[in-house]
């Protein structure tokens, strides 16, 4: 372990990687705190007047800093924090009983995150329970897309029928919409299924449990689901709506 | 965009060395603390989703940028 001296040519300092970091914090509004050292034990302010690679951080995150305070809030249109991709798309799970492959989406952790596409990030709040759509002051366009890819675990498998469940939850006044769509393209065309609405009266919301069904003409390997989320809340602080327990059985 | 500073002398661990490590910040920030500790190796994407979990929760959180002048033999 050297301690800070000129002698530690490294890759990171140009400080591409603090700075790719810092891009993220700036996109989704995130405070940003500095924190550096070195193996010595010295402060910053102990070697500010001579050429080391503690004195190059300091001048760094002290210059960086300044830009920072002098940022505008990051744009919540902003493509980078509005849209986000997974690539995932080995999510059913074969029910050896029944022979259908499933997907169980409780929203109980943020793995739709991970396990699906999206749009509207900005208007989605997650609480560890169900998923909620705000409308956003500022925000062009009020809607928000989670979109799934399934397949067969092998590639080979192929699925005619395509049943789909979700609940939603609208508060009092609130005027939220949750529609899903189906496709075995992702440039589709795209089918609403058509959704079967049970309204639950729970004050002070109003539940609702859809399902639908689709059949395919011709088997596919592959389909997309998207639900798409729109609305406006009613009372302050309400979202437009909320969703839970989203169940795909593919047959 | 806030900022603060956070200097410290504590010599961490190098095996911390050019990692991304969020702040835990003082309880009495009333702010919510979290911990990542991915490596470089796992790139930007793996931590844009990181913030991306917590900023989804609409919860207050720092991020740290954490830079050691420490040396590390590989």
């Amino acid at each position: 372990m050297s301690s800070s001296g000129t002698d530690t040519p490294c890759h990171m300092w140009d400080f591409a990687f603090q700075n790719s970091q810092i891009a993220i914090h700036h996109v989704f509004d995130v405070p940003t705190a500095f924190y550096w050292t070195d193996a010595g034990g010295h402060t910053p302010f102990e070697v500010v007047t001579t050429d080391t690679l503690l004195n190059r951080i300091t001048q760094w995150a002290m210059a960086t800093t300044q830009t920072l305070a002098a940022a505008p809030p990051s744009d919540v249109n902003a493509p980078a924090r509005d849209t986000w991709s997974s690539g995932w798309d080995d999510l059913l799970v074969k029910d050896a009983s029944s022979g259908a492959y499933t997907f169980a989406e409780d929203f109980r952790t943020s793995k739709f995150l991970d396990e699906a596409d999206g749009t509207g990030f900005g208007n989605l709040e997650w609480n560890g329970g169900d998923l909620a759509f705000h409308d956003v002051e500022g925000k062009r366009v009020q809607e928000a897309t989670i979109r799934w890819k399934f397949r067969g675990h092998t590639g080979g498998e192929s699925f005619t029928q395509i049943a789909l469940s979700l609940k939603t939850l609208i508060p009092l006044l609130s005027s939220g919409e949750a529609t899903l769509h189906i496709a075995s393209n992702v440039n589709g065309p795209w089918q609403q299924v058509g959704t079967l609405c049970i309204p639950l009266l729970e004050l002070p919301l109003v539940t609702c449990e859809q399902e639908g069904s689709v059949r395919f003409q011709t088997p596919v390997q592959t389909f997309w689901i998207q639900l798409n989320l729109s609305g406006h809340f009613g009372r302050a602080g309400d979202p437009a709506i909320r969703i839970d327990d989203f169940r795909v059985d593919a047959r | 965009m806030p900022t603060e500073w956070v200097v410290d002398s504590y010599t961490m661990c190098g095996a911390f060395y050019h990692d991304f490590l969020l702040y835990r910040p003082p309880a009495a920030w009333g702010l919510d603390s979290a911990a990542y500790t991915g490596r470089l190796t796992w790139g930007m994407n793996a931590y844009e989703k990181f913030i991306r979990k917590y900023a989804i929760t609409g919860k207050p959180l720092i991020a740290a940028v954490w830079t050691s002048a420490e040396r590390r033999a590989d």
